[in-house]
C-alpha cells in the first residue's frame, strides 16, 4: 500500500485507492479526515492553530495550518475530487492538551472548538473523533476504505469508528495493513 | 420517503439550529414547519401529516408539557414521535415528559450529534 | 448555597454553554461592558426557587456568537439575529444555572425580553455578577433569587 505522509500544518486530497495518508504527532494539532465511500475520495489536514486572523500573511502560504481556512480548503478540494457532501464521512483526532503547554489559552482546546465551528459553518459534524486528552497520536487513514487507525507514543493502536462519538480508550490491537 | 418535520420553539435563533440538525441526520425531509408554541403546533398537525415533532418546554400561549399532553389526548395525533430539547434538565421534568409520551429528551446545551442521534434512534434509521 | 459557591457554578455554566453549543469560550475574568451597543437579555424563574437571570454582552462578542450559532458570516448577520440570539443565550445560561442550582425540581422560565435601555447603575436585587472575558468582548452574568433572601 502506497504511503502519503501529511506533514504539520499541511492536507491534501487522493482518489488512491490503494494508498494509505499518514500524519504523525498530533499534540495539540488537529487531523481532519474526510472520506466519501462511493466517490473513495479521502483527505487529510493536519492543522496547528484555530485561526488565521493573527497572522494573514502566515495564513495565505499555509492554508493549511489553521483551522479556519484549512477546513474550507479541504473540503473543496475533496468536491473537487467528485467527493459528495452528503456522503462525507467525518473524522478528527488530535487536540491534545500537552504537558509543556503553560499557555493560558490551551491550544489544543482551541483547536478543537474550531474544528465544529468551522464544520458546522458547512452543516457538518464528526461521525467519529479522539480528541483532547494528553496523548499524542499518529493517524493512518485508508482512502479507499475510509478506515482509520491511531496510535499512541506507547505503540498502542486502535481504529476509530464512525458512529463511536468518542473513542476514550485504545481498543484492540488492530494490524496496519 | 421524505418525511415531515414540525420544529416548536419560541426562539427563531433556536429553530434554525435545529433545522440544521434535523439536515445532519441524512433523513429526507418532506417539509420542515417552525412554529413558536404548543397552540399553533396543535393548529398546524391537525391539518397536515408530521412523522416527527421536536418540541421545547418553556414558550408562550401553550408549553412543551401541555403539547405533548394534548397530542395523546388526540387518537389521531397520539402516535406521533416527539423529541423534547429543553433548557430544563431536572429528573422530575424529564420523567413527567417521558410519562406523557415523549420518546426522547435532550436538554440544552446539547451538541448537534446528541441531538441528530436521538432524532434517528426515535425514528429507527441511522445515517452512516 | 454559599457566594464561592454560586461563583463556581455561574462560571461552569457559562463555559459548558459557549463550548457546547457556540464552540467557544472564557478567556478569563472580565469588566462589565459599559458601552451603549451592549446588549441585554432578562429571564425570570419558578419551581423550587425564584429568581432572575441577567445577561449582558458586547456586541462584537454576541456577532460572534450568532455566527458560530447558526453557521453564517458575521456580514450577513441581521441585528434582530443577535438581539434573537441574545434571548436564546440568556435562556440557556439560566437554564443551566438553575438545573446545577438543583438537579431533582422542574422549573418554569419566562420568554427572555430584550432589555431596550440596559442600566449600569448598582442595584441592590443582584445577588451574585460574574464578567467574563470571551472573544471579542465580555459577557455578564447576573443572578438573584429567593434561595439568597
Amino acid at each position: 500500500m502506497r504511503e502519503f505522509v501529511i506533514g504539520i500544518g499541511d492536507g491534501g486530497v487522493s482518489r488512491d485507492a490503494d494508498a494509505m495518508l499518514i500524519t504523525y504527532a498530533l499534540g495539540s494539532c488537529v487531523a481532519l479526515m474526510l472520506h466519501d465511500p462511493v466517490a473513495r475520495v479521502a483527505g487529510m489536514v493536519h492543522y496547528m492553530l484555530p485561526e488565521s486572523s493573527q497572522s494573514p500573511a502566515d495564513s495565505e502560504a499555509r492554508p493549511y495550518k489553521f483551522a479556519d481556512t484549512a477546513i474550507p480548503l479541504l473540503l473543496r478540494a475533496a468536491l473537487a475530487q467528485g467527493a459528495d457532501k452528503s456522503r462525507l464521512v467525518v473524522i478528527a483526532a488530535g487536540g491534545a492538551q500537552i504537558m509543556n503547554d503553560n499557555s493560558i489559552f490551551n491550544v489544543g482546546k482551541r483547536n478543537c472548538l474550531a474544528l465544529r465551528k468551522a464544520l458546522w459553518k458547512f452543516g457538518l459534524v464528526a461521525h467519529a473523533e479522539d480528541i483532547g486528552g494528553t496523548v499524542v497520536r499518529t493517524v493512518r487513514m485508508e482512502v479507499g476504505t475510509g478506515r482509520v487507525w491511531l496510535q499512541s507514543p506507547a505503540g498502542k493502536r486502535w481504529e476509530l469508528n464512525a458512529r463511536k462519538v468518542r473513542s476514550a480508550f485504545p481498543g484492540e490491537e488492530v494490524s496496519w495493513r | 420517503m421524505a418525511l415531515n418535520i414540525m420544529i416548536v420553539d419560541d426562539s427563531p435563533v433556536m429553530r434554525t439550529f435545529l433545522r440544521k440538525v434535523v439536515q445532519l441526520t441524512g433523513i429526507p425531509v418532506g417539509d420542515c414547519c417552525e412554529v413558536g408554541d404548543g397552540e399553533a403546533a396543535l393548529s398546524v398537525l391537525r391539518q397536515k401529516w408530521v412523522d416527527l415533532v421536536l418540541t421545547d418546554i418553556n414558550m408562550p400561549r401553550m408549553n412543551g408539557e401541555e403539547l405533548v399532553r394534548q397530542l395523546g389526548l388526540d387518537r389521531m395525533l397520539c402516535d406521533i414521535p416527539v423529541v423534547v430539547v429543553s433548557t430544563d434538565a431536572s429528573r422530575d421534568r424529564i420523567d413527567r415528559m417521558i410519562k406523557l409520551g415523549a420518546r426522547g429528551y435532550i436538554s440544552k446545551p446539547f451538541l448537534p450529534e446528541t441531538l441528530r442521534d436521538e432524532i434517528e434512534r426515535v425514528l429507527g434509521v441511522q445515517n452512516v | 448555597m454559599s457566594k464561592p459557591n454560586l461563583d463556581h457554578l455561574i462560571a461552569s455554566a457559562v463555559a459548558e454553554v459557549l463550548e457546547t453549543m457556540f464552540f467557544s469560550e472564557i478567556l478569563g475574568d472580565g469588566q462589565p461592558d459599559l458601552s451603549c451597543t451592549a446588549l441585554e437579555a432578562h429571564v425570570a424563574f419558578t419551581g423550587n426557587s425564584s429568581g432572575t437571570v441577567d445577561v449582558q454582552i458586547s456586541e462584537a462578542a454576541a456577532r460572534s456568537l450568532t455566527a458560530s450559532f447558526l453557521g453564517e458570516s458575521e456580514e450577513s448577520l441581521s441585528g434582530l439575529q443577535l438581539a434573537h440570539l441574545v434571548c436564546e443565550l440568556t435562556n440557556m445560561l439560566c437554564g443551566c444555572i438553575v438545573s446545577k442550582m438543583s438537579a431533582q425540581g422542574c422549573f418554569n422560565l419566562t420568554s427572555p425580553e430584550l432589555i431596550e435601555q440596559p442600566h449600569h447603575e448598582s442595584d441592590e436585587r443582584i445577588e451574585i455578577q460574574r464578567s467574563f472575558a470571551i472573544e471579542r468582548g465580555t459577557l455578564t452574568v447576573s443572578l438573584a433569587s429567593s434561595e439568597f433572601a
